[in-house]
């Protein structure tokens, strides 16, 4: 890869075009992967796809912008106080709509920042649901039956399959 | 741009990740969602994950007494019904006795029907085992403790009587280290153990030792299974001292017409004992207190020999009371114990016939 390339370009899986930094790509291992292996030159056509959907790969990118000056060079505690303000304000979004897709997103382009940071905040988003917001929230059914509930409430009694 | 909003399914693996990083309160609700949610989190290996990952441990008080249980936040207001929680034994018959005489990994060591019955329960998950008790029955326990050894992953529980004895959970049987013991206990009843790097602490008496030579702090040590003693501050006087473990510290208290407290900062350095002053609990029954915690904001918690639990300041002022349960049977109704979903590792199988037999 010649040096001189300071931003590549990708195609989500909408098939729309987007840049990234070289420096942020680093982020993520598939992407380093596609920087040595792919041309990335102005003459080559090939543009590599990456499998994450438009409105995701806005936010994975915006994700990798920000962090990567830190992961390249380090930074000083004031620094790292202000990134982690600003992931708090970054992850205020809706659980189903866009944080699961960065969850996944995250989770494929092996980015353990992201990851980390999304799981917590579906975690933390999570934790005071009651158990039919969680069903709705990851599509599952609630398959026991009247005698699996009943027996579940005399061991555990106060349980709610509510 | 086209944007299709595709309801999107997690793979297991993700849906773990993230519940590896709720607090055991909502995983216990959780597991009412469906039957794959409720087989993962009732799993040991979930619990082992759970209990080494992210998730911060929430730690609460347990309060037991005449076949009641409950659990308390005391980072909340005392007051506030919402930060209690109630049990039940989960075994048919909930013995009237149950002492409280440790508490590690969020299992409690409790000791029923005359000392007779040994139980280890995590109130949080429900896992319960009985313990074979030592064989001879009629010695005389003056000291218990309970711990977690790292080295083996196996839990033992540890008896100070005119023997040293200890029992592995994994070898489920009891093993005498020492003939004779020289320490025996300062009230009419068996004092439970503190646990602190590594170590059971308790305060003793030296029997063969005059007055005040006697008063000791012992350390049993759960690697190397060796047990020595630590001084007692220069400045303790009286016999009756309670000694806790509270926020990686050994606090010791000194019950008297007013209450001592000592905490050994650098451990096992007689001269790390700091005085942290002198409390004086006269607004309620608190001639004999326990220290249990701290809360968030640095309030100390403590439970006296009613079951009765009081927060003090800094300066000893109390700053809430509650009386939670109906009046105990013993003074150790109280202990402080981490949520956490952890099962009990399984008796190895050359022990498995024997254990049978006290399921």
């Amino acid at each position: 890869m010649s040096s001189s390339v300071e931003a590549i370009t990708v195609l989500s899986s909408d098939g729309d075009e987007f840049k990234i930094t070289v420096s942020a790509a680093k982020l993520s291992k598939p992407l380093n992967w596609m920087l040595e292996d792919v041309c990335f030159s102005d003459d080559c056509d090939e543009v590599p796809t990456i499998e994450v959907n438009s409105k995701t790969l806005v936010k994975v990118i915006e994700y990798c912008e920000k962090h990567a000056p830190r992961a390249n060079s380090g930074a000083s505690d004031s620094d790292a106080e202000e990134l982690k303000k600003w992931d708090i304000e970054f992850m205020k979004m809706d659980v189903k709509d866009i944080l699961f897709h960065i969850l996944m997103a995250a989770n494929y382009l092996h980015m353990e920042g992201l990851y980390d940071l999304a799981c917590q905040t579906a975690a933390d988003l999570m934790k005071g649901m009651t158990v039919s917001q969680i069903r709705k929230i990851f599509h599952i059914k609630n398959d026991f039956s009247s005698e699996e509930q009943e027996q579940l409430r005399r061991q555990h009694p106060g349980c709610s399959f509510d | 741009m086209s944007r299709q909003e595709s309801s999107i399914h997690l793979p297991k693996e993700v849906i773990e990740e993230i519940l590896l990083r709720l607090p055991v309160k909502s995983l216990l609700r959780f597991r009412c969602v469906s039957k794959s949610w409720l087989s993962l989190i009732s799993s040991p290996r979930f619990g082992e994950l759970h209990f080494q990952g992210p998730s911060k441990h929430s730690h609460r008080a347990f309060v037991s007494a005449q076949q009641q249980f409950q659990s308390i936040d005391f980072d909340a207001p005392f007051h506030d019904d919402s930060a209690i929680v109630k049990f039940n034994f989960p075994r048919p018959t909930t013995p009237a006795d149950l002492e409280i005489m440790g508490s590690c990994r969020g299992f409690l060591f409790l000791v029923a029907d005359k000392k007779r019955k040994y139980f280890l329960w995590n109130p949080s998950n429900g896992v319960c085992r009985k313990i074979p008790p030592p064989l001879d029955l009629d010695i005389f326990v003056y000291m218990y403790g309970f711990g977690y050894d790292e080295s083996t992953d196996d839990y033992i529980i540890v008896i100070i009587s005119d023997v040293l004895a200890f029992f592995s959970l994994k070898a489920n049987s009891w093993e005498i280290l020492d003939d004779e013991c020289e320490y025996t206990y300062q009230y009419d009843q068996p004092t439970p153990g503190s646990i602190l790097n590594g170590a059971i602490y308790w305060f003793a008496f030296h029997s063969r030792e005059p007055e005040p030579e006697c008063f000791a702090i012992i350390a049993f040590d759960i690697k190397s299974k060796t047990l020595s003693e630590i001084p007692v501050p220069d400045d303790f006087e009286y016999g009756l001292g309670i000694l806790t473990s509270v926020a990686g510290c050994l606090t010791l208290t000194e019950n008297c017409d007013v209450l001592k407290m000592w905490v050994m900062e650098k451990y096992g350095l007689e001269s790390s004992w700091r005085n942290l002053g002198t409390l004086s609990p006269d607004e309620v029954h608190m001639e004999a207190i326990s220290s249990l915690c701290f809360t968030k904001d640095g309030h100390l918690v403590a439970i006296n020999s009613i079951s009765g639990l009081a927060k003090l300041n800094h300066r000893g002022e109390l700053l809430e009371y509650r009386k939670f349960l109906p009046e105990p049977h013993s003074f150790y109704c109280a202990s402080v114990y981490t949520e956490t979903l952890l099962s009990l590792p399984s008796v190895s199988c050359d022990h498995l016939v024997e254990a049978e037999q006290y399921c």
